[in-house]
């Protein structure tokens, strides 16, 4: 039998015709479809738990690839840097009068670490002999240069990096002969374009140690599929099934609608038990102030963001429902994940130091500001043991992150274990999975 | 103490006094530790992210109540 446009859809209503039904309609970015109906449906589970992978992925994809390394407001003035390590690499990204350079954070002499932490310096002195290099990665002094003859300074530069900007995001690319970074990021910035990702700013940037690989991780914040086992106490306010997943080059979206009941439940939520479910009420809280009759949760909700949103972002910008009530998930491979409409979220995974079975999740709230950009906020870092509820700056997300770590850990301690060469995709809400191992595997060789 | 209605199967899960969590449903009734270890009651299953949710690690209570950051 022919499959269908519709059997690649659940049964519920499609994210389009919910945005038909908004208040104050969507910007024509979030009426774009672009289903992905190729590809791979499954991978070797050795992706997961090989080192052998891991260090592939080292060599073929970290060691090529453009990847997010900072927020331009990390290194405000000239001589600010900070150190990007990813696997056993590790870049300098410094602001010099000529621009934001990126170099190997490697001593020529012998190899030395030459920066430790991020900070603000004239120049890179090596803590080992002395050697010391210009911001531009240039070579400023040789120890006892006397002793070295055989050493031409002008060919004892710092090995490069190729280093570039969109949406005040820095991006790195350890290949000086990539593509540019706007060939890589395609339709990207069109997407975003409406949202000014620049004009935002770190309110809150938390890093936790995973315990399980990066793709493991990143692929939990990367699908809606998960949320009626892992997340139930949100299903009666939001789409899971009915999120839309969409790809383009690089990147890839999924759009999950809040403010409409779940296709999995059996009953028929009220309007008024949308609005709870979604602002996450208890049984025993106080009761909420009724919606007027014929207001739509969707559109109640969004009303109350609109409110505090307009006042940052200036009376001019129409703020649709969709853009205030709707969770946006853009990923650029391979694991850059800013969130599109008015959400904060911007999400990082890499793994942790050199290992295949740990990872670093960072979160980013960026946040629209009046005035003056205020300083961004630091790195605060989790390890492996604490909880996500260690950051009460994430508010209710920290207890949303403790369901899925709830799983992590015991999904790459199963996959360790596991008795079958593949782990298997769902054809559609696994779609951005999909996508990113065609890309993945593309760029190792499998 | 908090308290939540499972949106698929209708179970009611309470938080106790001693963090652990009392779950009803169809009559029966059982008692979990918040990562979901069975304690005692007829009921012997529980939805270990209801556990996890509503008896896990929690923000500190003027967060919890301000309840306002979503992504």
């Amino acid at each position: 039998m022919a499959t269908t446009a519709e059997d690649l859809r659940s049964k519920g209503i499609s994210y389009q015709d919910l945005l038909r039904q908004d208040a104050v309609p969507p910007p024509a970015v979030l009426t774009l479809e672009s289903p992905y109906n190729q590809g791979l449906t499954s991978v070797p589970v050795s992706r997961y738990t090989s080192r052998e992978f891991h260090d592939r992925e080292m060599t073929h994809v970290w060691s090529k690839v453009w990847q997010m390394a900072c927020r331009e407001e990390e290194i405000p003035k000239v001589g600010d840097y900070i150190v990007y390590d990813i696997g056993r690499f590790s870049i300098l990204v410094v602001r010099t009068k000529e621009g934001i350079k990126a170099h190997h954070n490697v001593c020529r002499h012998r190899g030395r670490r030459l920066k430790d932490f991020d900070g603000h310096a004239a120049n890179f002195i090596c803590p080992f002999h002395g050697f010391s290099w210009n911001l531009d990665g240039s070579s400023r002094s040789i120890t006892s240069e006397w002793d070295f003859p055989h050493v031409d300074k002008k060919d004892f530069a710092l090995t490069p990096v190729l280093a570039d900007t969109w949406g005040g995001w820095v991006f790195i690319n350890m290949d000086v002969q990539a593509e540019s970074l706007a060939d890589f990021l395609g339709d990207l910035p069109d997407h975003f374009s409406i949202w000014d990702p620049e004009s935002r700013y770190i309110e809150a940037r938390v890093g936790k140690v995973m315990k399980c690989n990066w793709k493991a991780c990143q692929e939990a914040f990367m699908e809606a599929f998960h949320v009626i086992t892992t997340h139930p106490q949100l299903l009666a306010g939001i789409g899971d099934e009915n999120t839309q997943y969409d790809v383009w080059g690089n990147m890839s979206r999924a759009i999950t609608p809040n403010g409409t009941p779940s296709p999995h439940i059996k009953w028929d939520p009220t309007e008024q038990d949308l609005l709870e479910a979604v602002s996450m009420h208890d049984l025993d809280d106080p009761d909420m102030p009724a919606l007027p009759t014929g207001i739509r949760a969707r559109s109640a909700m969004a009303a109350g963001i609109r409110a505090n949103t307009q006042s940052v972002v200036g009376d001019d910008v129409v703020l649709s429902d969709a853009e205030l009530s709707d969770s946006i998930y853009y990923t650029l491979f391979p694991n850059f994940h800013p969130w599109g409409g008015m959400n904060r979220i911007v999400y990082r995974f890499r793994p942790w130091q050199d290992r295949h079975d740990r990872c670093l999740m960072e979160t980013y709230f960026m946040s629209p500001f009046t005035g003056e950009r205020p300083d961004p906020a630091p790195l605060h870092l989790l390890d492996e043991d604490e909880p996500w509820t260690n950051a009460p700056e994430l508010g209710m997300l920290a207890k949303v992150f403790t369901q899925d770590t709830f799983n992590l850990p015991q999904v790459q301690t199963g996959l360790e274990a596991a008795q079958y060469d593949d782990v298997v995709f769902a054809r559609y809400q696994e779609t951005k999975l999909r996508h990113f191992h065609d890309l993945l595997g593309a760029w190792v060789g499998a | 103490m908090p308290r939540l209605k499972h949106p698929l199967n209708g179970a009611m899960y309470t938080v106790r006094d001693d963090g652990h969590v009392e779950v009803e449903n169809n009559g029966l009734k059982g008692i979990f530790s918040w990562d979901g270890q069975h304690q005692e009651g007829s009921l012997t299953y529980a939805d270990p992210h209801m556990l996890v949710w509503l008896a896990g690690p929690q923000l500190p209570t003027n967060i919890e109540s301000a309840r306002k950051h979503r992504g």
